[in-house]
């Protein structure tokens, strides 16, 4: 291959975040498609979704493929992206008809609660129906070409990618509201003169043949930063000028003939339309059945007490084999001693997307629990069972605890050392099994296990939770079987009754509520993420303390390992400040402002205790960029440590000498795109709760102010430290 | 729901996927440089692009099979970074990490490796990229502005939809 062009291909980078944008569309589209097809067949043919598909499929060529890397050396290439998101993506995706099907994928508590608002508002519903009039689309369009077309700015687009994502979108804005008007998906209502779009098409067609023409016969470069460059396949700049202008007068003009030439025809056209309507439900349809089928199958595989079993031993045997090779194997480089691979780089970082795609699945396969199936029996044997003390059935000694274990971590760099990875995992087992025995069943994860409070905090952003599904049920059950156990097997270990439950706290997914219940009337459901942070929480100061220190604890975490920080002297003296004395001022002062603003009416205790759960969203957002920037670099750092491992122990593994290549992504993006959201999920909880505090919005601004405040902090916090260089661990020495 | 949270996470996976597979620049390790320095077959690997700070380099030696113990230098604008490679019996990595204050522009280095009486060097040139900036990051930064708007005027339109007759309301 040409080496330029090699080089603009290496040099080229997928747009993850159109990427993900493109996927949720499609994902929003099939669902609602799907539902729509089958109440109104003949509007929704099978068709219409290829279109939608296809128009994707084309926005994602445009800009989500190699062309992107060509068109900063190429006009003809830059022209090919142009036509693409103005000619061909756009029409495609309204005959599509997406608008009701988009809206119909969304969860129907988001469509009416999240989009009912603006889509009741007279004022946006103005403004869109004054942007598709065919005049103002086709003025839009014709402004939006000549103006990114000027030298000045097209060769700013080129030379700064910001530019050029902003002249795509702008194209593909005034493409798609042009494109409406000629198209007019359901439920666009319909001109009485429908030939009349014939006209702006027409024009539209000039406009680009004056336009291309210009590209053909001038004799000057128009945009001097081509000929700067070096060229691609031999072309000069300007054979490659008129050869763009060339290929846009033919192919830009066929989109708007093709169009003008349909809407004559239809317009025109009186014959009956009428058409079969498909049947209206196909309950035993294929899909449907695989469906069923798969649905049944990861049901069973979740519900089964002998899978989460089988988990639990593998997790188990993974845990003997860390505290062997952290006391055995070799201690430096950490990167070669599973011990410094398996929890630090893999275990972390799959927790944190469990937790986000589903819940939280590692205390549902916690292999520190098995010494249950030891210590329950012995207690039994010994007539040993102590009552917790009433003054520690809180979590205040599991937040210390976390504190301590945050601290420690970073002070004694124990991701760095196998040997105290090893001794760490011991003394887990130890402690759970010791207070298991003594104190009964489920004392240890509630009030004691630093691990389980940080997924009890985390599991509030996550999709699913253990909930009962008719509480009327629950109204005339006597026997309470999934708190206390009963013929189907034990109740909650953790003392939760189903029907006040809220939220995942101290929920393990351990599921035994849902094998227990007599009336299967408890089960996995979707909920929104965070929505159990809401008003609907019991305050508690505890908890509160928790969630602070999730939140900063996630910051500091990630601080102590960029150069600035890692390099600081008195680091022990700071972190503690940074995880005790900074969360307790913050939310300290942040009551006190509250208060203030409400006249003294609110308890500073009262205010901290309900509004402090809001910063467990960008706590959580935090852990989870951190945690995934570890996975992702260093994925393939298992190979050497288990071929070290193997090696120890005789065997030899082949292809484990040449493995630790890495996939090469620049994430800082997304890292800062999940930063992000995060700060909005934790401003949305946070007004919610200050609302819930006082009735007037002037006072709740008041008093969501400073925690917004707060949130916003540590947003810029993590932003500059995700921009500065990061500790390789799993991968360094 | 769940088929819907499952097509999301498929989807999600697939994107993943999808990114993953293609070359890119990023902050990642890639190979950096590739050769012979004397008898060692050596990699050099960073984050990339390089840029100016802090950065950790790791150093190949793929076939070090029984050799025994190796000790690298990276010698790199008047820097100096040693580390030990052990792994007695180890046919894997042999690594050493080097902090390097680096400046934008094409810069070289050199690998001295030493192993049972043996040395190989091998000098080779890589490139600083620029310090990065906000403004690269501009679309995951915009994010929260838009966000905060589009969630106060949602709560806007919600208490004016409170306040508004019932039959202009969306169910």
């Amino acid at each position: 291959m040409n080496p330029i062009a090699s080089a603009a291909l290496a040099a080229w980078s997928p747009p993850w975040d159109l990427l993900f944008a493109a996927t949720g569309a499609v994902v929003l589209y099939w669902r609602g498609f799907a539902k729509l097809r089958r109440q109104l067949p003949s509007r929704f043919p099978a068709w219409r979704r290829g279109c939608f598909l296809s128009g994707i499929a084309v926005l994602l060529g445009a800009l989500a493929s190699p062309l992107d890397a060509f068109a900063d050396g190429l006009l003809q290439a830059h022209m090919l992206q142009h036509w693409l998101l103005m000619m061909v993506a756009p029409p495609l995706l309204w005959l599509g008809a997406p608008v009701v099907p988009l809206m119909r994928g969304l969860p129907h508590g988001w469509l009416r609660r999240g989009l009912g608002p603006f889509l009741s508002w007279p004022a946006l519903r103005r403004f869109v129906d004054a942007g598709v009039r065919p005049g103002t689309a086709l003025a839009l369009w014709i402004v939006a070409t000549l103006v990114w077309h000027w030298p000045g700015a097209y060769q700013a687009a080129v030379r700064s990618r910001a530019w050029h994502d902003f002249e795509h979108l702008s194209f593909l804005i005034v493409a798609l509201l042009f494109w409406y008007a000629v198209a007019l998906p359901w439920p666009a209502r319909r001109p009485a003169n429908r030939a009349a779009i014939a006209i702006p098409l027409g024009i539209a067609a000039l406009f680009n043949t004056i336009f291309s023409a210009s590209f053909v016969f001038s004799d000057r470069v128009f945009y001097p930063v081509y000929a700067e460059m070096p060229r691609l396949f031999d072309v000069d700049a300007l054979t490659d000028q008129k050869l763009a202008g060339a290929f846009l007068w033919v192919a830009g003009s066929l989109p708007m003939v093709v169009a003008a030439t349909l809407t004559l025809i239809r317009a025109t056209d009186t014959g009956d339309r009428t058409r079969v309507a498909a049947p209206v439900d196909r309950p035993g349809s294929a899909g449907r059945r695989i469906a069923t089928r798969l649905k049944g199958i990861a049901a069973a595989a979740i519900g089964s007490r002998r899978a989460r079993k089988s988990a639990q031993i593998v997790m188990g045997a993974l845990a003997i084999a860390i505290v062997a090779d952290g006391l055995l194997g070799p201690q430096r480089p950490s990167a070669t001693n599973l011990a410094g691979v398996l929890p630090w780089t893999y275990w972390r970082g799959f927790v944190v997307v469990g937790l986000l795609v589903a819940g939280n699945l590692f205390c549902a396969v916690c292999p520190f629990t098995l010494t249950r199936a030891l210590s329950g029996p012995l207690s039994r044997r010994f007539a040993v069972k102590l009552r917790w003390p009433a003054r520690l059935r809180n979590r205040w000694l599991a937040v210390v605890l976390f504190a301590a274990y945050l601290w420690s971590y970073e002070v004694f760099a124990i991701w760095d050392r196998p040997w105290w990875t090893a001794w760490l995992v011991v003394g887990y087992f130890t402690a759970s099994f010791g207070v298991e025995a003594l104190f009964g069943r489920g004392t240890f994860c509630k009030h004691v296990c630093p691990i389980g409070q940080f997924h009890f905090a985390a599991s509030a952003n996550s999709p699913l939770e253990v909930r009962v599904l008719a509480p009327e049920v629950c109204t005339v059950c006597s026997s309470h079987d999934c708190l206390r156990g009963g013929p189907r097997g034990p109740g909650c270990a953790t003392d939760l009754f189903l029907p006040v439950k809220q939220g995942n706290l101290d929920c393990t997914f351990c599921l035994d509520c849902v094998r227990a219940c007599p009336n299967d009337n408890v089960g996995l459901q979707a909920v929104t993420p965070a929505s159990s942070l809401g008003p609907a929480r019991t305050p508690r100061l505890d908890f509160a303390a928790l969630a602070a220190l999730f939140c900063f604890g996630a910051f500091a975490n990630a601080a102590a390992m960029v150069a600035p920080v890692a390099g600081m002297p008195w680091l022990p003296l700071w972190l503690g400040l940074c995880l005790v004395a900074v969360p307790a001022f913050s939310l300290i002062g942040c009551a006190a402002v509250g208060r203030f603003a409400t006249g003294g009416s609110l308890p500073k205790a009262k205010l901290v205790a309900a509004l402090a759960p809001a910063l467990i969203p960008i706590g959580f957002a935090m852990w989870f960029a951190h945690f995934g920037f570890h996975t992702w670099t260093a994925m393939s750092s298992l190979v050497p440590a288990v071929g070290r491992a193997a090696d120890d122990l005789g065997f030899s593994l082949p292809g484990a000498a040449g493995a630790g290549g890495m996939a090469a992504f620049d994430i800082t993006g997304v890292e800062i795109g999940v930063l992000g959201i995060g700060l909005l999920v934790s401003t949305a909880v946070t007004w919610r709760l200050a609302r819930r505090q006082t009735t007037a919005t002037l006072s709740a601004l008041a008093v969501a102010a400073p925690w917004v405040l707060v949130s916003a902090l540590l947003y810029g916090l993590g932003v500059w430290i995700f921009l500065q260089p990061m500790e390789m661990r799993g991968m360094s020495m | 729901m769940r088929r819907f949270l499952l097509a999301v996470v498929s989807a999600a996976v697939l994107a993943g996927v999808s990114i993953a597979a293609g070359a890119a620049r990023a902050d990642l390790p890639q190979v950096i440089a590739r050769g012979s320095a004397g008898p060692f077959e050596v990699s050099v690997l960073a984050e990339a692009p390089i840029r100016p700070g802090m950065s950790s380099w790791i150093v190949w030696l793929p076939n070090a099979s029984t050799e025994g113990p190796a000790r690298v230098e990276i010698e790199h604008a008047g820097m100096r970074a040693s580390g030990t490679a052990p792994g007695r019996v180890s046919v894997h990595v042999h690594e050493a990490r080097a902090r390097t204050d680096t400046e934008a522009e094409m810069q070289t280095a050199t690998l001295t490796i030493h192993r049972a009486g043996q040395t190989g060097t091998l000098t080779f040139a890589f490139a600083v990229a620029p310090r990065p900036g906000l403004v690269d990051q501009w679309r995951a930064l915009s994010i929260v502005p838009i966000g905060l708007l589009v969630f106060a005027l949602h709560q806007w339109r919600v208490s004016r939809m409170r306040r508004a007759p019932a039959a202009t309301r969306v169910r």
